[in-house]
């Protein structure tokens, strides 16, 4: 029999070269030009997420509506012209920020930009795109909220923001009807038009494309975004009891504890994110290992925080056999207890530790990953170094730290509970 | 071009090596030539359920996950109807770890009762979360019974039902793994940050003395033409009618398959496609629609399928649907066109194909479909396809009576 081998430490985490250019109307632009593949990805990045209006479906209209037409080509020839170069373009809404992509093979990338340019800065929102949009957001949305994990996490976002805070959720399908177009002109032109805010270009990109991007980009006129949306927490009304949300017919529920995270400045940052994962951040997480792996309860169970520009928040979800719910919340807080009264022991914390090294190393594989990475760091306000710093936090992280984080941070009565689909 | 080595051990383990100096990491790919396909109809789900039951540790390795992630790695695994494949992605020093892991699965497993009575319960969950508590969750459910009756192609991989996950034996089990999991049904590959030289011998060194096995002989009935088209109604608790019409079509290695595929990305994949400029856009016949092709080994789907605006009906959503594919019959098919959707299988290639674990599945994805060097001929098989293929494929497979439609019917009409 082999014997089994050693396994090796990761002592860092090497980046690939990351050039940051600040053109001349102020936008920053990083390019990461690395790959074996000749295609490239270009994002481009707006203060237009949905936490930048009351109406929390307008930014998501305003970014999903961007490619339906600009003065020069309408939302059909727009299409033929990025198909034609088998070119993706995307854009997506996030809470903090809106992007829009584009994915494209290097040799066509040049014939694409000033159309890129042209959907971002020169859309004019047809009304009969508005139409087709509202209708089919609204079937999405009528779908959408049948789902027992959206109810949860709905919920879970009122309770810690408030339907009135930045990153509530009060959606309804009247939204959708509130849609008009001049309310998304303003905001396209507050917040979109000439207002780019960063600009990350990753991929074989090579001097040529490099020095056109500086030169398109550089040469836009650019202000400041004027819209502000709500404050971050408006007013908040539920309790820390249970909030139960009834359902029918539905063979699962969905069972969510929610509290608001630390900031990643503050020092017990690193301990919190550590002890999410060894509760239920990786597949032998506490958790997992004892719903899933021991009780069979969930197909799985995930903790995790989730970083926002102005806040984080602490998520532990899991969908379930109705019948199941009272032994899984048991044996959720009898995880928690374990690991407030007994210290981690040194082979899990290793291995623990491991993982998340290895997983960090993932994020930088390649080019479009590290631009990802990159991306949400600046967007979000964090520090770029901060796997590095995480790397120093896990070479020296004793049990003792994560015990007192979990006494300070894993109390029942500390958590927001709520089970979706009762 | 994707660069790699093939060869194979005394045991009949196909290998296969892509080096890649770009990345820190390594991934170690295990694909068993075993899918839901080679299930009996009353013991449906067998594969997929025996996938998790790899997890559930060897007699010299209790717990798989525990030395996984103690390497620093993350891996999974996935079945499908043709295949089921596993992956570990390791830090590069770390290899000989996921080396060690598979080749001992391969060899060998634990088969506890507890294991399968614990992942017994984990898939019956699955099956909810992922298929009957979420809206249009069943469609799959529904409509392959009516594509394929004789094929084992009629149920997908989560299974038929709940109840053939609850009779699963032991025995079962153990019965599956002695057929299925051995080095002359496994293609191995290692891609990523490696020294051939070294690989080589570890691969030796872990999967040299795992044995043979008896290579399994695959029998399948295979899906005679239909007699007439196939209809189904469901009524659901949904907010909005869907139509999905499917076509029997050509497996993935027969040259019909290529044409099947750019005829559905030109009449529906994408803003630019005629399903959208036409039926979406235009006519506002569906909120959403478009067109693909399952992609199956054996004979597979052409899809067609939109959610219907309010106020449409099923009759006038799938004669515009016909219409469609009645002008590639009848009508026109631009070169613009034709270069276009070839213009996004090659970009879409490549971009599937930038990652060393994408590349290390996609191997052995095409060893077992016959020569992992058709990775570099995939784009060509798609540049040579004409215009008149499209149309003879749309005449030869796109014809009514040979198609099967689920009409899945909301309750309560959205205004």
């Amino acid at each position: 029999m082999n014997a089994v081998p050693t396994i090796s430490k990761i002592d860092k985490v090497d980046f690939l070269a990351v050039e940051e250019i600040e053109l001349r109307n102020g936008i920053m632009l990083y390019v990461i030009d690395a790959g074996e593949q000749p295609v490239c990805k270009i994002d481009v990045v707006f203060n237009a997420g949905t936490s930048n209006h009351e109406n929390r479906v307008l930014p998501s209209a305003v970014n999903a509506l961007l490619n339906d037409g600009t003065s020069k080509h309408s939302a059909g020839q727009i299409a033929d012209i990025i198909d034609g170069k088998g070119a993706f373009f995307m854009s997506a809404c996030h809470m903090d920020y809106g992007i829009t992509t584009l994915f494209s093979l290097s040799r066509f990338a040049r014939d694409l930009l000033p159309l890129f340019i042209e959907i971002f800065n020169d859309a004019i929102f047809p009304e009969d795109e508005i139409e087709l949009y509202k209708t089919r957001m609204k079937q999405q949305f009528l779908i959408q909220v049948q789902r027992v994990n959206v109810q949860s996490n709905q919920a879970l976002l009122n309770a810690l923001y408030g339907k009135d805070g930045a990153y509530g959720d009060p959606t309804s399908i009247a939204d959708y009807d509130g849609l008009s177009r001049d309310k998304l002109v303003d905001f396209y032109k507050a917040n979109v038009q000439g207002a780019p805010q960063m600009v990350f270009a990753s991929g074989k990109i090579g001097e040529e494309l490099k020095a056109l991007i500086v030169q398109t980009f550089g040469s836009l006129k650019v202000k400041q975004p004027e819209k502000a949306g709500p404050a971050i927490f408006g007013k908040v009304t539920s309790t820390k009891e249970l909030i139960e949300i009834p359902g029918k017919n539905t063979n699962q529920v969905s069972m969510r504890f929610g509290k608001l995270a630390l900031s990643h400045d503050h020092p017990d940052f690193w301990n919190l994110s550590l002890l999410s994962t060894v509760l239920g951040g990786y597949f032998g997480s506490r958790l997992n290992k004892v719903l899933r792996e021991e009780k069979g309860l969930t197909y799985g169970v995930h903790a995790y925080i989730t970083q926002l520009k102005n806040s984080a928040f602490f998520n532990i979800h899991s969908e379930l056999n109705r019948d199941n719910r009272d032994e899984a919340y048991e044996a959720t807080l009898s995880v928690f207890e374990g690991l407030q009264s007994k210290l981690v022991e040194k082979e899990e914390l290793e291995m623990v530790v491991r993982y998340i090294k290895g997983s960090l190393l993932q994020s930088f594989d390649g080019p479009f990953a590290q631009s990802n990475y990159l991306l949400t760091s600046q967007v979000l306000g964090l520090d770029q170094n901060r796997a590095h710093r995480y790397f120093d936090f896990l070479n020296i992280v004793k049990p003792e730290e994560i015990m007192a984080t979990a006494q300070n941070y894993l109390n029942e009565n500390s958590f927001y509970k709520i089970i979706a689909g009762v | 071009m994707i660069n790699f080595e093939r060869y194979s051990l005394e045991n009949g383990l196909k290998v296969i090596l892509h080096k890649d100096e770009t990345t820190p990491m390594v991934t170690v790919n295990v694909l068993y030539d075993v899918g839901s396909r080679d299930e009996q109809p009353d013991k449906t789900g067998f594969a997929h359920l025996f996938e998790h039951l790899m997890f559930g540790g060897t007699p010299r390795f209790p717990d798989y996950d525990k030395i996984a992630q103690a390497a620093g790695a993350t891996n999974n695994a996935f079945t499908s109807n043709d295949l089921t494949n596993y992956y570990i992605s390791l830090p590069a020093a770390n290899l000989e770890t996921g080396l060690m892991l598979e080749a001992d699965r391969m060899d060998g497993l634990l088969f506890s009762p507890e294991s399968l009575e614990v992942q017994r319960k984990v898939v019956i969950e699955e099956f909810k979360q992922r298929y009957l508590n979420k809206p249009y969750g069943d469609v799959w459910l529904e409509i392959s019974p009516l594509a394929y009756q004789v094929h084992s192609y009629a149920w997908q991989t989560i299974g038929k039902k709940v109840e053939h996950i609850q009779d699963v034996t032991l025995n079962d089990v153990k019965a599956f793994f002695a057929k299925h999991y051995n080095p002359q049904n496994a293609v191995l590959s290692i891609s990523g940050n490696i020294d051939i030289k070294t690989v080589k011998s570890l691969v030796n060194k872990w999967f040299g003395g795992v044995s043979s096995g008896i290579a399994y002989q695959r029998k399948l009935q295979s899906e005679p033409p239909k007699t007439q088209k196939q209809t189904l109604k469901l009524e659901r608790d949904v907010p909005q009618n869907a139509i999905y019409k499917v076509y029997n079509m050509p497996g993935r290695n027969s040259a019909g398959f290529y044409s099947g595929d750019l005829l559905s990305d030109l009449i529906g994949r994408g803003l630019s496609s005629r399903i959208y400029k036409e039926l979406v856009s235009d006519k506002r016949l569906f909120t959403t629609a478009g067109a693909s092709v399952t992609g199956n080994f054996d004979p597979g789907l052409f899809i067609v399928s939109g959610m219907l605006s309010p106020g449409v009906d099923f009759d006038k959503a799938e004669n515009a649907l016909d219409k469609i594919i009645d002008d590639v019959k009848n009508g026109e098919i631009l070169d613009s066109e034709l270069e276009k959707i070839k213009n996004k299988v090659e970009s879409t290639f490549l971009f599937n194909n930038i990652n060393h674990s994408d590349i290390a599945f996609h191997l052995v994805w095409f060893e077992l479909m016959g020569n992992a060097g058709n990775i570099n001929k995939e784009v060509n098989r798609y540049r040579e396809v004409k215009k008149e293929d499209l149309r003879s494929f749309a005449c030869e497979y796109l014809k009514d009576s040979q198609s099967s439609v689920l009409y899945y019917a909301t309750k309560t009409p959205l205004k």
